[in-house]
């Protein structure tokens, strides 16, 4: 076997990411390379980077495994004899067995002994493998093949033996990647004693004012300071409050940097204090690792895609990024990070810039996959099916390469649509292209579970809609049944004439055009070339419903309520000027469909950040045949309106609750047009509604509660907006998400 | 149209509703006249054969293991000059120097209590934040049960520092150099290498005007330098350059 170089993590070198290398030393060819593969899996991969911090921003990390092949088996050892006189170095003698390997560093498992020496080349042998395999290496982690125990740091360099598990690596990373200190005591061996000058690093201080504390920000007024006083102290002033977290309550605890006395540390645990028994970050090193990552890691919240990922009740949203996506779950009216994947998607999709993702459950289990389609990064286009495990890992179930049979090539501007358009409780795709060839094309892709199967390409022209043009609009609408998907098509540009279609996949699985309305619904009054739709069921049929705004064409804006027949729209409603309660449309009003009160009726979160001095952000709320508006101006509870904001609706997170059959019996037996109404009594305060219209199990129903979630978010900040109410801020983060048991990060 | 001379709509009645356009259409019935029509893409898809196909098997999804890439792009912006360096009490030496296609380290932001920089005057080439320099750190013995253990601290009479140097950096230097007056010709730009100490920990943006030192000059010291370096020595003028790593 000769030398290689294994990229383990790749995100590029096209921003401020880092690179980490690992070099292996003491591991011959054959099994010794399995030994060392594994361990940097079990330790670096999964032990380091799934862990919490590490693993929330390891994007910002390329891993370079470097496979240096040694002579023989094992490092060279050298035993100490330290005379009885541990601190007297001088008189220690050693014995040793030296063995030519890649790196040529001695393994000596004496602490007195720093735990390594090196050989006489061994820098040069450690520089020569950076240069050669990992030019950009920014820290550099050396594995040593020993059953002795080592670790030692130098700058950026740790060698660890493999006796050495991935909570110290995690700690000493700490001290590499943060400048982070040790959060411990010591007595006799490495200990410090009288501290009198404060020490420069972020997460110790001699420090006992709380106003001056440096991570004064982080511990809650009604803490006592200092919180832990005497030799190596826990909580001692007073009775731990209920609720109190030893790792994630800040407080100022005696003991640090190991000074017993005088040096004091925030938190009763960190990973920097007990690396053998923490699990996490106390706020302050946290903070600190996040500080020191966050431009690497590349992470915006500038797109979201929400859907149910790792669980059919779960309210979830995955953070898109060029090089990591981080997936997040609702934890009541706050997120927390569930897992991030940087990189690679093991099947293998690599991410890259132009990465565009659409959720849908397209193997019918309740749960949503992501689909991925990169149309112009790599020499050819790719799409991918991506299944979510429920521990949010990711896996690549199908990847077509520039192509899906019958589609006759990906191509730049392909779209596609989630669906269900079978009808068949797995949701299929639909791909459109209007422009890059001759003639659009749109296709059917039906899902098989595992992957995709075009059923029926259409060229030029669906039956009926009498013919595709560049600009026509596909939106996906539940129109004939909560059961099925249906297409809406509008165009208001290429014809002499403006259409709206509805197009329905028919028993033969091809789709047609069932309706066409030109030129006008009616009571709109007229289609005209703004007309924007928006689907929601504003009436809690079942049915998907039809808004219709249009600022610009008119002497006054109007929004118009159309109410699905199954194959027909009604007018219910129109609007002209203003909804009561908005204080009058404008030309950039702004719209997004949501379930605003959990009722079930879908009304409108409406902003416009255009047409007046201040911003403003509302509530079009549905009561079935109108609308009542709020509004609020330039702030939602923190958040402040901005036309960098995006909002993105989640749904709410489900409960399942069992029932008798004989009950669930009764409700299927109640038509899908009633369901919305049946309330079932949750802890006695709650009134949860229906959503899931295929029960799978019989005693098992779906249930949600509250109304729809919407995430405002742009590059640097995402918040929650609750809409039951007039509009008030769930929660509200800065460059990363994580609930700070008090005080946060800016 | 200005929104003043804008009509209102006229809705029409419900029994007028009845009369409306809409309908049901036999398939195939075709819109109105076609706007003029765009340029479109001659390129046509091949017929829709593949698409009777119903369900692929698996080995039609089965795919290469690996995606592929572009070319990996050799540009300056993508390559640097790899300094290693020797840090022995104040005096910073360089080890050697080689060109290495990996980017340079100029961070937006560098944190902590050291720091690193290459500059040139004011302007800085690449920069660094440092861990604990000139000392290692051995783990705490775990195998002492009897006391309370903590880190070796082993203070270095000398240790090495590895920093890229962009290489795109460099090439302009070069061709500022080049384009100058004879007198600018003749005078070979130098680099200096300096480590500065803060007296806290730091948050600094490498790419703002000035040196790491300028803009934290009373927070910052230099505890290190080299000696200013005629960038002939590191990286060539006139088309000269070091070798590559590779070479």
């Amino acid at each position: 076997m000769a030398d290689s170089a294994t990229t383990l993590q790749d995100v590029g070198t096209d921003g401020s990411q880092k690179t980490l290398a690992i070099l292996g030393d003491g591991f011959a060819a054959g099994t010794d390379q399995t030994t060392y593969n594994n361990y940097v899996r079990d330790n670096v991969m999964r032990g380091v980077f799934l862990a919490d911090a590490f693993n929330e921003d390891s994007a910002a990390w390329n891993i370079i495994r470097v496979n240096l092949e040694s002579a023989t088996s094992g490092a060279s050892t050298r035993t100490w004899n330290l005379q009885g006189t541990p601190s007297n170095l001088a008189d220690d003698t050693f014995t040793d067995n030296i063995v030519p390997t890649a790196l040529n560093i001695i393994s000596n498992g004496e602490w007195w002994h720093d735990w390594f020496e090196n050989g006489t080349d061994t820098q040069k042998r450690i520089d020569d493998a950076v240069k050669k395999w990992a030019p950009g290496a920014d820290f550099i982690l050396i594995i040593v093949n020993s059953t002795l125990d080592g670790g030692l740091r130098s700058d950026n360099v740790l060698k660890v033996t493999t006796l050495v598990g991935a909570d110290t690596i995690e700690h000493e990373f700490g001290h590499g990647f943060a400048n982070l200190a040790d959060e411990y005591s010591a007595k006799d061996k490495g200990a410090n004693t009288d501290p009198t000058t404060e020490p420069k690093k972020v997460n110790i201080t001699i420090e006992t004012d709380r106003t001056k504390l440096k991570w004064r920000q982080y511990v809650d007024p009604g803490t006592p300071i200092p919180t832990g006083t005497g030799k190596d102290s826990v909580y001692t002033a007073g009775v731990k409050p209920a609720g109190w977290d030893d790792q994630a309550d800040a407080g100022l605890f005696e003991g640090a940097a190991t000074f017993e006395t005088g040096m004091y540390r925030p938190a009763v645990n960190c990973r920097m204090r007990h690396q053998w028994d923490a699990d996490e970050f106390c706020p302050i090193c946290y903070t600190e690792m996040k500080e020191n990552h966050r431009k690497a890691c590349g992470r915006t919240f500038h797109t979201v895609v929400p859907g149910r990922f790792t669980g059919a009740t779960r309210s979830e949203f995955f953070g898109i990024d060029e090089r990591g996506i981080s997936l997040y779950r609702a934890d009541g009216p706050r997120w927390q990070h569930v897992r991030t994947t940087a990189g690679d998607i093991p099947g293998i999709w690599g991410m890259r810039k132009g990465d565009v993702y659409v959720a849908g459950d397209f193997d019918g289990d309740g749960r949503d996959e992501l689909v991925v389609f990169n149309p112009d990064w790599w020499v050819m286009p790719y799409l991918g099916l991506i299944k979510v495990g429920t521990d949010g890992s990711l896996k690549v179930l199908a990847r077509y390469d520039g192509d899906i049979p019958g589609w006759g090539n990906f191509a730049a501007h392909d779209k596609f649509l989630v669906g269900d358009f079978n009808g068949d409780g797995r949701d299929d795709l639909l791909v459109v292209n209007m422009t890059d060839w001759s003639m659009p094309y749109v296709a059917t892709l039906q899902s098989t579970g595992s992957g995709f199967a075009l059923t029926n390409r259409y060229d030029g022209d669906i039956p009926g809609w009498g013919g595709m043009r560049s600009h026509d609009e596909f939106h996906v609408a539940h129109v004939g049944s909560p059961a099925r998907s249906d297409l809406l098509v509008w165009n208001a540009k290429d014809w002499s004439s403006i259409y709206l279609g509805l197009i329905r996949m028919g028993r033969a699985g091809k789709l047609s055009c069932i309706r066409l309305w030109e030129d006008d619904l009616p009571g709109w009054g007229g289609f005209a070339e703004h007309d924007r739709i928006y689907v929601g069921d504003f009436n809690r049929d079942g049915r998907d419903d039809l808004y219709l705004f249009n600022g610009p064409d008119w002497s006054d804006p109007y929004l118009g309520m159309f109410r699905s027949t199954g194959s027909d729209f009604a007018a219910v409603r129109l609007y002209e000027g203003d909804v009561p309660g908005w204080g009058g449309m404008a030309e950039n009003d702004q719209f997004v469909p949501a379930d605003l009160l959990g009722d079930g009726r879908i009304g409108l979160f409406v902003w416009n950040f255009e047409d007046w001095g201040p911003n403003y952000a509302g509530r079009m709320v549905s009561t079935g045949n109108g609308l009542n508006a709020d509004w609020v101006e330039d702030w939602v509870g923190e958040w402040h309106l901005g036309t960098v904001d995006r909002f993105t609706v989640a749904l709410p997170s489900l409960r399942k609750i069992v029932v008798k059959p004989a009950l669930h019996d009764s409700i299927l037996s109640k038509a899908v047009t009633r369901w919305g109404e049946m309330g079932l009594d949750l802890a006695g305060s709650q009134t949860g509604r229906i959503v899931e219209p295929r029960l799978a199990e019989l005693g098992t129903i779906i249930v949600g509660y509250g109304p729809d979630r919407m995430i405002s978010h742009n590059l640097n900040w995402l918040g929650t907006i609750r809409t039951a109410a007039p509009l008030t801020l769930d929660s509200i983060y800065y460059r990363w998400i994580h609930n700070y048991r008090h005080g946060r990060n800016w | 149209m200005e929104p003043k001379e804008r009509g209102r709509k006229q809705i029409e009645t419900r029994a007028e509703q009845r009369e409306s356009k809409a309908r049901r259409l036999a398939a195939g019935q075709l819109k109105g006249r076609p706007v003029a029509q765009t340029d479109r893409p001659d390129r046509v898809k091949s017929p829709a054969r593949a698409a009777e196909h119903a369900v692929p098997s698996r080995d039609q999804v089965k795919r290469s293991p690996q995606l592929k890439r572009p070319e990996p792009p050799r540009s300056a912006e993508q390559q640097s000059l790899r300094l290693r360096l020797r840090v022995e009490g104040e005096s910073i030496s360089i080890l050697d120097a080689d060109i290495v296609d990996a980017p340079g380290t100029l961070p937006e932001e560098v944190r902590g209590t050291h720091f690193l920089e290459v500059r040139l005057g004011d302007r800085i080439l690449a920069a660094q934040a440092l861990r604990d320099p000139g000392i290692a750190v051995g783990i705490p013995d775990r195998s002492d049960h009897k006391a309370m253990r903590g880190h070796r601290f082993i203070e270095l009479d000398h240790y090495e520092v590895v920093v890229r140097v962009p290489l795109g950096s460099l090439e302009s230097i070069v061709a500022e150099r080049l384009q100058g007056t004879p007198a600018q010709r003749r005078y070979a730009p130098r680099l200096e290498i300096v480590i500065l100490e803060a007296r806290t920990s730091l948050s600094l943006d490498p790419r703002r005007a000035g040196s790491l030192q300028a803009q934290r000059r009373s927070d910052l010291v230099s505890v290190a330098r080299s000696k200013p370096l005629p960038i002939d020595e590191l990286y060539g003028a006139g088309g000269r350059q070091r070798k590559r790593a590779d070479d």
